[in-house]
């Protein structure tokens, strides 16, 4: 295997692709290569940037099955508040 | 009692128009202010911007914001923050505001702050140009902070960064990215700067809970981190004043 092929260099490239590449943006995301399979972590705020976030790792990434374990923010209004006096 | 809702790293894009005002429906009966801890945008375009301000549109409450590096990622933070003052949102870099509530006077005041790291992992002011401007830059906004906290006439004091001022609320990311989360110096500031609360976000996979060493409350608003639409915090500015 070429140094480049690594799995932690894939995996990091790719990591610092969603980040600085226009089309994403997306700074938080944890792309694991385990066994010539990607797997996506983390949190982004919509449901098509879940799948657009997919969608380019996979053109990033031909011939890896990509894991889309992406969840998206769905968060409700807070119930209480915490008292800090 | 003044009620503070807080959240960071909204990330706002030209896909999330409505997306998030039907969350924020209710937020003026729970709250008195509204804090924004960066990272309002996925990359600091105008367009962006226009749709928070949208989102934003009779919140009900004033809304006090800094920017985070996502803010800054199409090298227009002036722009950025000219629309949002524009819409009436105060958007604080090294400054100051001083909300008039009804429960009393609530001081922000506020910095996107910088890395660094914290006490015993720091980086210095040394060596090459890039590393001492890097540091360089992290004391400037602190410094900056300290500043405006101590020049708040206020009954209660809150410190408003995107990166974070204290380790704790760092648990749960890789120690390895410390340094690029926050900086100890803004921990100091907060001390320094005699605020009773510092709100932050950046690490989407952190914790909510820490405290300074100085044992001032702070908080990680990032809103992965609190899985809610925002966090609503409350201060008691009688049982904050001197005896």
């Amino acid at each position: 295997m070429e140094p480049v092929d690594q799995p932690e260099y894939v995996a990091t490239h790719l990591k610092q692709l969603l980040a600085e590449d226009p089309e994403t943006s997306e700074q938080g995301i944890e792309v694991l290569l385990v066994n010539g399979q990607l797997f996506l972590r983390g949190a982004v705020a919509t449901e098509e940037r879940r799948d657009a976030v997919a969608e380019f790792v996979a053109r990033h990434a031909p011939g890896l099955r990509v894991h889309n374990d992406l969840v998206t923010y769905d968060w409700p209004e807070p119930t209480e508040a915490e008292s800090l006096t | 009692m003044i009620r503070i809702a807080a959240v960071g790293d909204v990330h706002v894009g030209q896909d999330s128009c409505g997306k998030l005002r039907p969350h924020w429906e209710h937020l003026a009966e729970n709250a008195d202010a509204f804090l924004l801890a960066g990272d309002l945008t996925r990359c600091g375009t105008a367009s962006e911007v226009e749709v928070l301000v949208d989102e934003l549109r009779d919140v009900g409450v004033p809304v006090v914001t800094v920017l985070g590096n996502h803010d800054y990622q199409a090298d227009e933070p002036d722009k950025v923050t000219g629309l949002l003052r524009d819409a009436g949102v105060h958007v604080l870099e090294g400054d100051g505001v001083v909300l008039d509530l009804p429960a009393g006077r609530l001081g922000v005041a506020g910095t996107k702050g910088f890395g660094g790291g914290f006490a015993g992992a720091c980086a210095t002011e040394f060596g090459e140009p890039e590393i001492k401007a890097f540091v360089r830059h992290s004391k400037e906004l602190a410094d900056r902070l300290c500043g405006a906290l101590s020049g708040l006439d206020a009954d209660v004091k809150v410190a408003l960064t995107h990166y974070s001022p204290v380790a704790d609320t760092l648990h749960g990311e890789r120690l390895e990215i410390y340094p690029f989360l926050g900086s100890y110096l803004l921990g100091e500031a907060v001390d320094g700067g005699g605020a009773q609360l510092a709100v932050h976000g950046h690490a989407h996979n952190g914790s909510e809970k820490g405290v300074t060493a100085g044992g001032v409350h702070v908080r990680n608003v990032a809103q992965p981190v609190i899985r809610r639409a925002y966090a609503l915090y409350e201060l008691e500015p009688a049982a904050l004043a001197p005896v």
